[in-house]
């Protein structure tokens, strides 16, 4: 049996199958292309398909909206081929591969990562959870291992801590005040959302699933899901139902870089700039909150189209909502970044030139604070987009001021967005009739979420279940930059530089809470593997 | 530090007008929006047993118990998506204006059906009003209904059995 791949071409994705011995010749031609890069890869369990372990690297050519699918059966006997790192020399990339070791035991040579990344140290070797006889019903056992010995006095930074919102682990090692090398390990929270959705999921439910990856961009994960189910299956949305989709993408747009901006007055220890600018966030969330009866699951996607509707007089008030939070927040956060204690703490810290952010795989408002202007709202038009006029906001400083003012700036294009859509609706119906699902076909959706590219793959598979689903948040490759821009820095600056990179680590995660031995850390020093 | 003075008076002014955001909440209950999706609600007098609102639940809330007849809901794991809702063939369903749900005894809704038993078994398969009201539907009545899923698959079996029996009986004899 082969997989289906006919709905991938109406999306300008192309679909190379390889050989383990081609594969570099390949990912070399695609390279060539200076506008491509490695977005992320994954391995999948072919077995109950064609018998083989298989590996998709994923490349976007951002300019020209083009996804690349580099596909590669690996022998499961041997399970090993060699790492595309050195070619790619993407930090996301090492990470995607330890993913794939991890959850399929697929070896890759020459991945400069040796620990454990996704799964906890202690897990036991043999278990690969993702493969599809992987025992379940009960915990594996752990094994005995003895504490690995700390090589220098670090000092920690998580997985509980001021500064992170979330569990995560950087041990920034120093000397006086300059952090000189970082230690990562993350992963903590992995809930296994990916195995659960292909084990009890019927695939019109997922998005309820793939709502819950994040708890500040939710419905962005739900409409990129939707969107590479109907890319796989050929189902055609009504425009009414893209429209919604978008009001609702940026009204979290706007709520999500409002908070990012008054997370990093917070960090920065100006809280009452947060209080201020979150006071002003409220109006958005009333907005959601108006259209969809929650101000953050929207639950309001389904494969084929929306569950909600607006009516003329909610747009209307949404817009006044949406208005009053925009230019309120926005004037606020621009006017608070004028004050000493703040603007000394941003302007030149963590600096990314353009050079590393596009080595780095750096993605979204990340990448365009570097001068880098991708956008797949623009590049690759989903939902509305193509139907609207909007400008990309790109700036060239690359510090964490340039981080925090470009987001202000996409705000203010976001409202010029929903005005646009909310003029007129069309009038379609809200979902697509008649739905025929189809096994073995493979989709692959990209949008722009706030913090960058968001990708999900699907493969669907028998009895309405899903073979397979890979989700690579923005914030994957975005944190896999960021021991680099770290490194050289002030201690002090540490919490800024993270938190302008607006991090969402649940969904980096994303996948069961794992107990981990906080003496047990398999300590692999990102910091060294890629610097230049 | 004159040059922050600007946005220090805007701080302040800000301060100034800011809003009152808290309230005293349970006697002062914040007015849920239109929409909301609150906890749900089964119409025991509507609810036929389908149990098609169990298959729908992506959260496994709703829990159709065909040993029992019972439909049963729990709250605590409804994530209020209100599939359920939009799949009930009978509208049984509806959602409340009700959100507050971590009170101290969790509320779980169950609705008791009539069971009918299997003829043959005696095992409890469905509820009595989902097999009325698939006789009504098709307007006549439909002997097979009263033998459980499994009797009948035992029965098919058999059937498919004898035939092949029959068949080599009759090869044999030629
Ligand atoms: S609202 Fe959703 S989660 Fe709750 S019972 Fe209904 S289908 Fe299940
Ligand atoms: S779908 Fe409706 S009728 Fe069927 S069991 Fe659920 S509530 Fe009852």
């Amino acid at each position: 049996m082969k997989l289906a791949v006919e709905g991938l071409k109406k999306n300008n994705v192309e679909y190379i199958e390889t050989t383990r011995t081609q594969l570099k010749h390949v990912v070399e031609n695609i390279l060539s292309d200076k506008e491509c890069r490695l977005s992320t890869c994954l391995a999948y369990d072919g077995r109950g398909i064609d018998g083989a372990l298989h590996v998709a690297y994923i490349f976007t050519c951002h300019r020209e909206g083009r996804h690349i699918i580099v596909d590669v059966p690996v022998d499961p006997a041997t399970a090993s081929m060699d790492s595309l790192y050195p070619l790619t020399g993407s930090p996301a990339c090492t990470w995607c591969e330890a993913e794939a070791r991890d959850l399929y035991g697929i070896k890759f040579r020459g991945n400069p990562w040796k620990g454990r990344l996704v799964l906890p140290d202690t897990w036991p070797k043999n278990i690969h959870p993702m493969r599809k006889d992987a025992p379940r019903g009960k915990p594996p056992v752990e094994p005995e291992k003895a504490l690995k010995k700390k090589p220098r006095p670090g000092i920690p930074l998580g997985p509980y801590h001021p500064a992170l919102h979330e569990p995560e682990y950087f041990e920034l090692h120093v000397i006086g005040e300059k952090v000189v090398d970082v230690w990562y390990r993350g992963f903590f929270v992995y809930r296994g959302i990916e195995k659960l959705a292909e084990d009890r999921f019927l695939y019109h439910q997922v998005p309820f699933l793939a709502e819950r990856i994040c708890g500040i961009c939710g419905f962005v994960h739900s409409t990129t899901y939707c969107m590479a189910v109907e890319a796989a299956l050929g189902i055609e949305v009504p425009e009414r139902a893209k429209y919604i989709r978008t009001v609702l993408l940026e009204l979290e747009r706007i709520h999500s870089h409002l908070l990012c901006t008054a997370a990093i007055l917070h960090t920065v220890g100006y809280d009452t700039g947060f209080m201020h600018i979150m006071n002003a966030r409220e109006e958005v969330m009333d907005a959601a909150e108006i259209i969809t009866g929650n101000r953050k699951t929207y639950s309001a996607n389904t494969p084929g189209g929306v569950r909600v509707d607006i009516d003329e007089s909610m747009a209307r008030t949404i817009l006044e909502k949406a208005e009053k939070a925009v230019t309120k927040g926005v004037k606020l956060a621009r006017e608070y970044a004028e004050l000493d204690e703040v603007k000394t703490r941003l302007e030149e810290t963590g600096i990314l030139d353009r050079k590393d952010a596009w080595k780095w795989g750096a993605l979204g408002p990340v990448a365009r604070a570097s001068g880098i202007d991708i956008d797949m709202r623009r590049d690759k038009p989903y939902a509305a987009y193509e139907n609207v006029e909007f400008e990309v906001p790109v700036m060239d400083e690359g510090d964490s001021m340039a981080r925090y003012m470009i987001r202000l700036e996409e705000a203010l294009e976001s409202l010029k967005i929903l005005k646009q859509v909310l003029k007129d609706l069309p009038k379609t119906p809200l979902r697509a009739e008649g739905q025929d699902y189809k096994p073995f076909h493979v989709g692959l959706a990209a949008s722009e979420a706030p913090r960058g590219e968001c990708l999900h793959y699907i493969i669907t598979g028998r009895g309405k279940r899903l073979w397979r689903w890979k989700i690579r948040s923005p914030t994957y490759n975005n944190l896999a930059l960021l021991p680099n821009l770290l490194v050289d820095r002030p201690l002090a600056d540490a919490p800024v530089i993270l938190m302008s990179i607006d991090p969402c680590f649940s969904c980096t995660d994303r996948v069961i809470l794992v107990e981990l031995d906080k003496g047990r850390r398999r300590s692999v020093s990102l910091a060294r593997l890629t610097r230049p | 530090m004159p040059g922050s003075l600007a946005p220090r008076l805007t701080a302040y002014r800000e301060a100034a007008e800011g809003r009152a955001t808290i309230r005293q909440y349970p006697y002062q209950p914040l007015p849920p929006p239109p929409r909301l999706r609150g906890v749900i609600q089964i119409d025991p007098e509507k609810c036929i047993g389908c149990g098609a609102c169990a298959t729908a639940c992506p959260a496994k809330t709703l829990v159709f118990d065909r040993e029992r007849a019972r439909l049963v809901y729990s709250v605590t794991r409804c994530i209020f998506c209100l599939l359920c809702v939009e799949t009930c063939p009978k509208g049984a369903i509806t959602s409340l204006r009700e959100y507050e749900i971590l009170v101290e005894k969790t509320p779980t809704q169950v609705v008791k059906h009539e069971p009918a038993r299997c003829i043959k078994c005696g095992r409890v398969y469905a509820s009595k009003k989902l097999l009325e009201e698939v006789e009504k539907r098709v307007k006549r009545k439909l002997p097979h209904l009263k033998t459980c899923p499994l009797c009948k698959l035992e029965q098919a079996a058999m059937i498919t059995a004898m035939r092949v029996l029959r068949a080599r009986q009759a090869y044999r004899k030629r």
